[in-house]
């Protein structure tokens, strides 16, 4: 097979990508392997094949262009190294080490406190129904289908008042950060 | 102060970001590999996907690190879960104790310390066996250093054959003992000290008996 001639993109407009994409990205590929440091060899992969073959690429394409490779990339990241078979209980420490910061300064312990309390204050603002399914899913562990049993609802409501919950507390917090 | 979102606001993903969190959650009502294909090309569900990232893992770790009420293991079952539940104001209050504990330790040291008052010379004894020890010591230090300063250089030789004093040196040494004087009044209190222990420790071999 040829080998792909080099398409290059400047480096100025890589940097601009880079600032505007990476952090979305990491979280996009962590989505993808759970694991942050193999996620952000995968972002790091992609900007250098942005660099090598980005060239060509439309400037309005170049997000969707980016999400595809670390797409890619992170789905032989994940087959090349483990099976993808981890548990939930596994699945909370990953997420402890994806939220970790390795040099957490007293001030961001403080605003990651306030955060998780903001995030507190916005669950229990939720609307009953809606703060039950959510604490049953995430706090409790319970799959839908227990939940939809449990408050003795169809499966489809269980499901509509976690979408509802999600949207709320999404909305609540871009607010907040704004 | 928290602004409550009208159900009409609310946009047409909300369920492309519930199934993202499905996703995210590894719920079996979620069929994964066609929601992976559906990424591959679809960049704003992938977009989506990584926003539902954050409040995922915003929850993760309010579930992780904080107490909530439906958590209803006994603190004595679980001393990980406790410690990593425990109220910001008792780990400082933890602190404080600490701190001030310290500190009191370290007054009680300083104040221990002062209350031992230096030893006179003069007081101790004249016919003590350690003091007249420490006098010799002194003394042997002091012309090692003498014999040192004064020789010749040769210090091979004087590690083969000994050190070679001076007539006036040799005359320190034979005719010239030192007396308590010479010794440094350091060296004294630290006899004096070693000997209040001795005594003491000998007092308390006595009590025992």
């Amino acid at each position: 097979m040829p080998a792909v001639p080099d398409r290059p993109l400047d480096p100025s407009t890589v940097e601009e990508c880079h600032l505007a994409f990476s952090k979305m990205l990491e979280k996009y590929a962590w989505a993808l392997v759970r694991d942050r440091a193999l996620a952000a060899d995968v972002v790091q992969t992609s900007f250098l094949a942005l660099s090598r073959f980005g060239g060509d690429v439309a400037p309005e394409a170049r997000k969707s262009w980016l999400f595809r490779v670390v797409y890619r990339e992170a789905l032989r990241v994940r087959n090349r190294s483990k099976p993808y078979s981890q548990s939930h209980t596994e699945l909370a420490d990953t997420v402890l080490e994806a939220t970790a910061d390795y040099e957490i300064s007293p001030l961001s312990r403080m605003v990651e406190q306030e955060k998780l309390e903001s995030l507190r204050k916005f669950i229990n603002d939720l609307p009953q129904d809606q703060k039950q399914v959510l604490e049953m899913r995430f706090f409790e562990n319970k799959t839908f289908a227990e939940i939809a049993d449990l408050m003795q609802t169809p499966l489809g409501t269980a499901l509509s008042r976690m979408r509802l919950a999600l949207e709320r507390l999404r909305t609540a917090t871009k607010e907040k950060e704004d | 102060m928290i602004k409550m979102v009208n159900y009409e606001n609310m946009n047409d993903n909300s369920h492309l970001h519930l199934d993202a969190m499905l996703y995210l959650l590894e719920d079996p009502s979620l069929d994964r590999d066609a929601f992976e294909a559906r990424l591959e090309n679809d960049s704003q569900l992938a977009e989506i996907l990584s926003e539902s990232v954050t409040t995922f893992q915003s929850l993760e770790s309010l579930k992780s690190f904080t107490h909530h009420p439906v958590q209803h293991i006994p603190a004595t079952c679980n001393h990980r879960t406790n410690r990593h539940n425990r109220h910001p104001s008792w780990s400082l209050a933890t602190s404080i104790a600490a701190s001030i504990g310290f500190i009191g330790l370290l007054s009680w040291m300083v104040f221990e310390t002062n209350r031992i008052q230096p030893i006179e010379l003069a007081s101790l004894p004249q016919n003590s066996v350690a003091l007249r020890n420490v006098v010799c010591a002194w003394s042997d230090l002091q012309l090692d250093s003498e014999s040192t300063l004064g020789s010749s250089g040769d210090s091979l030789n004087d590690s083969l054959n000994g050190p070679t004093y001076s007539e006036e040196e040799l005359a320190l040494v034979t005719h010239e003992p030192f007396s308590q004087k010479d010794v440094p009044e350091w060296l004294v209190m630290a006899t004096a000290a070693s000997l209040e222990n001795s005594i003491d420790a000998n007092d308390s071999k006595v009590l025992l008996q």
